[in-house]
């Protein structure tokens, strides 16, 4: 029982673990991941059966990755928990041995006070003994690499709560559309493309409503700026065109909007009508007539062309056209009207302790590995005769270090 | 202007990388001293370039894979000249000033016109995020210079084992900062993605690559710390860690498409 528990908080352990979970992560960059399965046979003829049956196609979810990140979890919370064990009973060896270390280094009268410059301005703990000074970095140093791995952990249990207890869903809202997530109201006021001065930004105004009836006001969300209320996050997420018809009926007068986000059939009930396709944002026309579309857009639709199929008496006929142009069918009028930009918002909910706890390990991990790196502890003894090291067990990290200070200054 | 002063940091730096060499070559004092003056010039260079196309575009200049290559150039020449009189050893100067110039050259193969910055680059931790991936990047690959260096060395009979002794450890020095440096990057990136596209991580190829660094870095400091692993060895750990670096920063962006695709 004791070698299996030493084995599974071994560094041996974990970096048998990284070996698998690099595979997983170089396979999850080159196969794209959460496509259709129409996608990777299209993408791969021959492997596809492969990689839709080993779960290639979502290869963070799968249960082989999700129980090697649980084992490395394992092997990170037993290693951290015995580092926090070990710690005070390291540090006071490190102080006898310091006592009876008797690898006395020679130093002159310049080199002493380079040394003793450079323990006082590392702050080092001073206490006499014998007649000897003994200077030990501060307790906290002794730390760093368990705070570290600690810090590593709180990450890994962040993330698996995100897994478990965060929920998002996107609504595709048209200006005065709600959407009624987790008892909340989301009325959309607004979408833009642009700001004031012309720069591309996509932004929507928002209010949202309570179950109590509380109101947020109109906010604007956009991106790197989402809105928090109620207990959810809104984001600006992503942004869609639609294409906007008048559809008047021939015999009776009476005329409706169309608003077509995707491309289908609008007619007025018969079999004749018009097939939406897409708008372009632009076109370029040359001198002939000949109309070529621009498909590329940062948001905007200065000059919008749509492309439509005339279905008439069994037939599709091609059209390109652009606002205030009308297509006649035999029962119907259709009037083509400016597209409309709508934003799709994203509405997350993930419990607030998630959020303190990632930001919490976030900022320890950084101190943790500073501390590790740039802050190991060590206890030198300063005596008549020279210094005395004494690190951390095989440690060759403070002598290597004092080594380059004492002879050229350098060792920072 | 702003091309003219930036094939000018290129040239100075190609003569740079030359001027090494044959100070080296031919042992000549006043050489060496043209030598450093000459990197000295490469480093204002690239400084003055990227202050005026900040100036310009009034941002940080680091939105894009031309204005991070030149940020990196500028790191590592930083490096070589924080480094230069810690470690004065024949020849690493060269191989730095050669990493510079092979990434100013990649640069120098991107478009370089100065675009506004897209929405969702225009946030308070765009300049913590990627100015420590620089310094990370930059650290990383002038610890690889160091680490080319001892393997270089090594390989000689006479080999002097204080040179071999600095070459490594200034190598892992600069690889405890990068990866330092690395973790504040995946850490801020995460809060901004949070921010921007609502989750602290996507699987977008570009982090799993980062990550991916990060974990070989890992694995390079453990066995460094715990396993005592040091000399030729580390140097090869180190070679492999930047060609891993190189593939996260060159080889992930022209491979595949992401939320990171900012040409």
């Amino acid at each position: 029982m004791k070698k299996t528990l030493a084995f599974l908080q071994s560094m041996c352990f974990g970096l048998l673990l990284l070996a698998p979970l690099l595979i997983c992560s170089v396979l999850g960059s080159l196969i794209p991941q959460g496509e259709s399965e129409a996608a990777y046979a299209e993408a791969y003829p021959s492997l596809y059966h492969l990689i839709l049956g080993l779960g290639l196609d979502h290869i963070f979810r799968t249960p082989v990755f999700l129980a090697l990140a649980a084992l490395f979890g394992l092997n990170l919370a037993l290693c951290c928990f015995n580092q926090f064990r070990v710690v005070p009973g390291r540090e006071a060896a490190v102080r006898e041995r310091a006592l009876r270390n008797r690898e006395t280094a020679a130093l002159t009268e310049a080199q002493r006070q380079k040394l003793m410059q450079f323990l006082r301005r590392g702050l080092w703990r001073r206490e006499e003994t014998d007649g000897k000074a003994m200077f030990s970095a501060s307790p906290l140093r002794w730390y760093g690499s368990a705070v570290a791995h600690f810090a590593l952990l709180g990450i890994l249990l962040g993330a698996a709560g995100i897994f478990v207890l965060s929920r998002s869903a996107d609504y595709a809202l048209m200006p005065g559309d709600n959407a009624l997530p987790n008892g909340l109201t989301v009325r959309l006021e607004d979408f833009r493309v642009s700001d004031g001065e012309g720069r591309v930004d996509y932004a929507s105004t928002v209010e949202i409503t309570d179950a109590r009836e509380r109101k947020s006001g109109l906010r604007d969300i956009r991106v790197n700026h989402p809105l928090r209320f109620g207990g959810v996050k809104i984001y600006q997420h992503s942004y869609g065109v639609a294409g906007v018809l008048s559809v008047t009926v021939k015999d009776t007068g009476e005329t409706w909007p169309a608003r077509v986000t995707e491309p289908g059939m609008i007619s007025v009930g018969g079999p004749d009508g018009v097939w939406y396709m897409t708008v372009y944002p632009g076109y370029v026309a040359d001198e002939e007539g000949n109309v070529t579309p621009i498909t590329q857009t940062t948001g905007e639709y200065p000059d919008p062309l749509y492309y439509l199929l005339l279905v008439e008496n069994g037939a599709m006929v091609p059209v390109l056209a652009v606002p205030g142009d009308e297509i006649e069918t035999s029962d119907a009028v259709y009037r083509l009207e400016a597209p409309l930009l709508y934003p799709a918002i994203r509405v997350k909910t993930t419990p607030v302790w998630i959020y303190g706890l990632l930001y919490l390990s976030f900022a320890v991990l950084v101190a943790g590995l500073y501390l590790c790196f740039f802050q190991s502890p060590a206890v030198v003894i300063l005596s008549p005769e020279g210094y005395t090291l004494t690190g951390k067990r095989n440690d060759t990290e403070w002598r290597q270090r004092l080594r380059l200070l004492l002879e050229n200054g350098g060792g920072r | 202007m702003l091309d003219i002063l930036f094939f000018t940091a290129l040239i100075v730096c190609f003569v740079a990388v030359v001027t090494q060499f044959l100070a080296l070559a031919f042992r000549k004092e006043g050489l060496k001293k043209a030598a450093w003056l000459v990197n000295a010039a490469t480093f204002a260079l690239i400084t003055a370039y990227m202050i005026a196309r900040g100036v310009t575009a009034k941002r940080l200049p680091l939105s894009n894979q031309f204005e991070f290559a030149v940020a990196f150039a500028w790191g590592v020449a930083l490096l070589s000249m924080i480094l230069r009189r810690t470690v004065e050893e024949p020849w690493l100067g060269t191989i730095m000033a050669a990493a510079s110039f092979l990434v100013l050259s990649f640069a120098a193969l991107q478009p370089r016109q100065v675009s506004e910055l897209m929405p969702a680059l225009r946030s308070g931790w765009f300049g913590f995020h990627i100015g420590s991936a620089v310094m990370s990047y930059a650290a990383f690959m002038t610890a690889a210079c160091f680490a080319v260096r001892y393997l270089l060395l090594v390989r000689r009979p006479d080999a002097d084992e204080e040179r071999l002794f600095r070459l490594d450890y200034y190598a892992y020095r600069l690889t405890a900062f990068g990866f330092l440096m690395l973790t504040v990057t995946i850490l801020t990136g995460a809060i901004w993605a949070e921010q921007a596209w609502s989750a602290f991580w996507t699987w977008d190829p570009k982090e799993t690559w980062a990550l991916i660094t990060w974990l070989i870095y890992a694995a390079y400091l453990h066995l460094r710390l715990i396993k005592k692993w040091q000399g030729k060895r580390m140097a090869v750990f180190s070679v492999v860690g930047i060609v891993c670096v190189l593939f996260t920063f060159i080889g992930v962006n022209a491979l595949f498409a992401g939320l990171h695709s900012y040409k």
